[in-house]
């Protein structure tokens, strides 16, 4: 495939900048040269933290505290124990790393605000405790560190600036490499929604510590490069301010973008500098000169280009909205039809409650989803519907009850393991991941279909790139097959309404569920649209041999669907039967239907 | 009493809207009906300013009211019911009622709106102390319905207001949109239902693509063979 002129700007403007800073010894005097390199050391940080917090959303405000760790865990391993240089700043680096890790476990039970202020108070620890630490660091005074040693030579700064371009260009390719992968698209649906992520199968736990873990890498990394071109650390280089100046390299770069981390960096470690001339008035120009870049670029500068020079391209409408509907000869073949299950029963759900306080949600629910079934759930608002598709996805715990499928008790199981088990889900006031593309929405629904680790993402390996490229067909394929293939490149809070309920159900289809939990699929399509949807639902369940379950207040829509219908109020089955005994049940047709046609 | 001459709008470099044209004349209930992205919504928010229209196209009560920002077109008396109802979910209904009210002050008038919307919506005033977001669905579009009605306004705009409601809770909804058009309330309404929308409004307006695809009297379109074949779908 060739490459978009996009793409080939930006790999150009890449190359360019790489190779001019490869080659700034040659032309810039000592000074420069060593601020250039400062830059660059930033860079680094500031890329973990766009990992964190620009992908996976995790505020944290003390990446200058992984730093110090990743720089005193290397100096002291150099000059202590006679370690070499290069095999010390991997190994501080992996020590910051399980700092992050454990500091990401907090993440799990906390809000975002407690979050940033535990990650903020870990960063005033560190320095604390290398402040008073006399013995081993030097308290504030700092510590000389020898200059990095390479095949028995000893590197001046202007040496080593090459090792700092080298690294630097080699996390840059894995962060990117990690972010166009699998598990980068996870860090991004978690930001975007946990509930969805889980539902899709991401484990919270385990990407939200990653994610730390990376970010406090990529700090100690830089941390360690640090003290080999300063060749002297102290305390104050790690200070908070220095955390909250590496979190503005990252905004005025733009959050969500690698390349935003080396110009933010680039921008915010030469502006001390320019302003050097004027001396007294250098703070206030800083603070004066950014918060006029933050409130003209919201998005950054990275953003700001990327708006103005790469706007969206307009999409044609899938189908005409003049009503006829088109028909997608193409099936996505790459969704294979699962084998039917052996059992008869797919799901059961028996004796099912739950309390929300002092609210019985629901009472005593009992039913079973054949192997071959669209089952359809209908009732009046608040009669428990979408509390009992939170119970069977694994969103909510059920009071009382079991909750099998396909012979395997699954009441305790996790949402993201359920979704691995072949339960997919569409949500009922809608659950997209709005800043990620229409087409990055349905590659996460095939999460638990990759396997990928993050270790084959970050190197790319064949099999990687071989699984992301099938899958990536997959979501493309699953687009047609709902037709919203021309706007696969948009962002999904860009859609219509009716439109992004057509992408929950390929996001939940792109899972290759066994069972797919539909929440009102026809809200917000017009009755047009409603004669495809119809379609689809009959395509996923014979074509696919995916049995449905399904909450609907559309009767035609359920009356013409369904095996079978079974009615909710107030928490309490109120009957289960045939589309059309359900239609003349008296009971049904006072508490839902109303009394004359519907 | 609304007029949009050759309205155009636009999402980034998308063309959401090409030179709509619609009427809305006093007392009347109008309907606005057609696919997914077709522009309904996006024409709603152009209306009440939440979209900038890129000329001084839109009129109400034949005076311009393009480059007015939202707040004060509350004030002139144009209220929108927006799509998803965006409550003010931690807020409870009393306060999110109050909240519709924000742009005018007197706390007398207030009370009497509040006791109207009551007997509107009997259901509102027993769940006053509530948060609205524990409303079940029916009662969240109520309240939403209710909370556009306390700024007073002459024009009702409604994007969607029978989105994932039961048939029973849809028909009372109808049933209040009627009650309140007899009572003097001209309204805009946007709808999936097209049929029910159709049997409600006198004129209706059918977008397609960002543009009006079709307009006329609603007896007459939903009489119209062709209408229902390429509009509504089979029935």
């Amino acid at each position: 495939m060739k490459l978009p002129p996009r793409k080939q700007v930006a790999f150009g403007a890449i190359a360019l900048v790489l190779g001019a800073c490869a080659s700034a010894p040659l032309f810039l005097s000592n000074y420069p040269l060593f601020v250039l390199s400062l830059a660059i050391v930033n860079t680094i940080a500031v890329l973990g933290l766009n990992l964190v917090m620009g992908c996976a959303g995790q505020i944290s405000l003390g990446q200058a505290g992984f730093a110090a760790i990743g720089a005193y865990a290397t100096a002291l391993l150099v000059v202590n124990l006679d370690v070499s240089y290069w095999l010390a700043v991997p190994l501080g680096a992996s020590l910051a790393a399980i700092c992050g890790y454990i500091l990401g476990l907090p993440a799990l039970r906390l809000g975002p605000l407690y979050v940033s202020m535990v990650t903020f108070g870990f960063g005033l620890i560190v320095v604390i405790i290398v402040q008073n630490w006399y013995e081993l660091a030097n308290g504030p005074n700092g510590m000389v560190v020898p200059p990095p040693v390479f095949f028995g030579r000893e590197l001046f700064p202007r040496e080593f600036h090459a090792a700092i371009v080298a690294v630097a260009a080699l996390l840059f390719l894995l962060a990117r490499n990690i972010v166009d992968s699998k598990h980068g698209r996870a860090f991004i649906a978690i930001r975007e929604s946990e509930l969805a992520a889980r539902g899709m199968g991401v484990n919270l736990a385990h990407y939200k510590t990653t994610a730390f873990a990376l970010g406090a890498l990529y700090a100690g990394i830089s941390g360690g490069l640090f003290a080999g071109l300063a060749q002297f650390i102290n305390p104050d280089a790690f200070v908070f301010p220095v955390s909250i100046l590496y979190v503005t390299m990252a905004i005025l770069g733009g959050i969500s973008t690698l390349v935003g981390a080396a110009i933010g960096s680039a921008m915010l470690t030469a502006l001390p500098e320019v302003l050097r001339g004027a001396a007294e008035y250098k703070d206030f120009l800083t603070g004066f000169l950014l918060l006029q870049l933050l409130i003209f670029l919201p998005n950054g500068i990275v953003g700001f280009v990327r708006q103005h020079f790469f706007g969206v391209v307009p999409a044609k409408a899938g189908y005409s909205s003049s009503g006829r509907v088109a028909t997608h000869e193409v099936l996505p073949t790459t969704l294979q039809r699962r084998e039917r299950s052996k059992n008869d029963t797919l799901l059961k759900v028996e004796s099912l409650s739950i309390s929300f306080g002092g609210l019985k949600a629901l009472q005593n629910v009992n039913l079973a989803v054949g192997s071959d079934e669209i089952l359809s759930i209908i009732g009046p608002n608040g009669a428990g519907k979408t509390t009992l598709f939170n119970l069977i996805s694994g969103l909510d715990r059920p009071t009382t009850g079991r909750i099998v499928l396909d012979g395997a008790d699954i009441t305790g199981m996790s949402a993201h393991s359920r979704a691995r088990l072949g339960i997919a889900r569409t949500f009922q006031n809608l659950d997209l991941f709005g800043e990620m593309s229409v087409l990055d929405n349905v590659r996460v629904g095939a999460h638990t279909r990759l396997e990928s680790s993050l270790l084959q993402a970050a190197l790319r390996t064949g099999a990687q790139r071989a699984e992301e490229a099938r899958y990536c067909d997959v979501a493309m394929d699953l687009l047609r097959f709902v037709g919203l293939e021309p706007y696969a490149n948009q962002k999904a809070n860009s859609l219509a309404f009716g439109h992004q309920r057509l992408l929950e159900m390929a996001r939940a289809l792109a899972s290759a569920p066994k069972l797919l939990l539909l929440d009102e699929p026809a809200a917000g399509l017009s009755s047009s649209e409603l004669d495809f949807l119809m379609v689809l639902i009959r395509r996923i369940h014979e074509e696919f041999g995916i049995s449905v379950l399904l909450i609907g207040h559309t009767m035609r829509l359920v009356m013409t669907l369904s095996n079978r219908v079974i009615v909710l109020d107030h928490g309490v089955q109120l009957a289960d039967g045939l589309p059309a005994e359900i239609q003349r049940n008296s009971r049904v047709i006072e508490a839902y239907l109303g009394t004359d046609d519907a | 009493m609304l007029e949009l001459d050759n309205v155009n709008a636009y999402y980034g470099r998308i063309h959401a809207l090409k030179n709509v044209s619609l009427h809305v004349d006093e007392g009347k209930i109008v309907s606005l009906l057609g696919a997914n992205g077709a522009g309904k919504t996006t024409t709603v928010r152009t209306i009440v300013g939440l979209n900038r229209s890129t000329a001084n196209d839109i009129r109400f009560e034949g005076r311009p009211i393009g480059r007015i920002p939202p707040h004060k077109i509350v004030r002139l008396g144009i209220a929108m019911v927006p799509e998803r109802r965006e409550l003010f979910p931690d807020m409870k209904v009393i306060d999110n009622l109050e909240m519709g009210g924000y742009s005018r002050a007197n706390a007398a008038e207030m009370r009497r709106d509040l006791d109207r919307i009551y007997s509107l919506f009997p259901v509102l005033a027993e769940r006053r102390k509530n948060r609205a977001g524990a409303l079940s669905g029916g009662q969240q579009q109520m309240l939403a319905i209710g909370r556009a009605l306390m700024s007073h306004p002459r024009l009702l705009l409604l994007d969607e207001p029978t989105l994932g409601l039961a048939p029973l809770i849809v028909k009372q909804i109808f049933g209040t949109l009627r009650k309140l058009n007899q009572d003097g309330m001209t309204i805009l309404l946007i709808e999936q239902n097209a049929n029910q929308a159709l049997k409600l409004s006198e004129y209706s307006y059918m977008l397609e693509n960002g543009r009006v695809a079709l307009q006329g009297r609603s007896a007459v379109l939903s009489a119209d063979p062709t209408v229902q074949r390429s509009y509504l779908g089979s029935i």
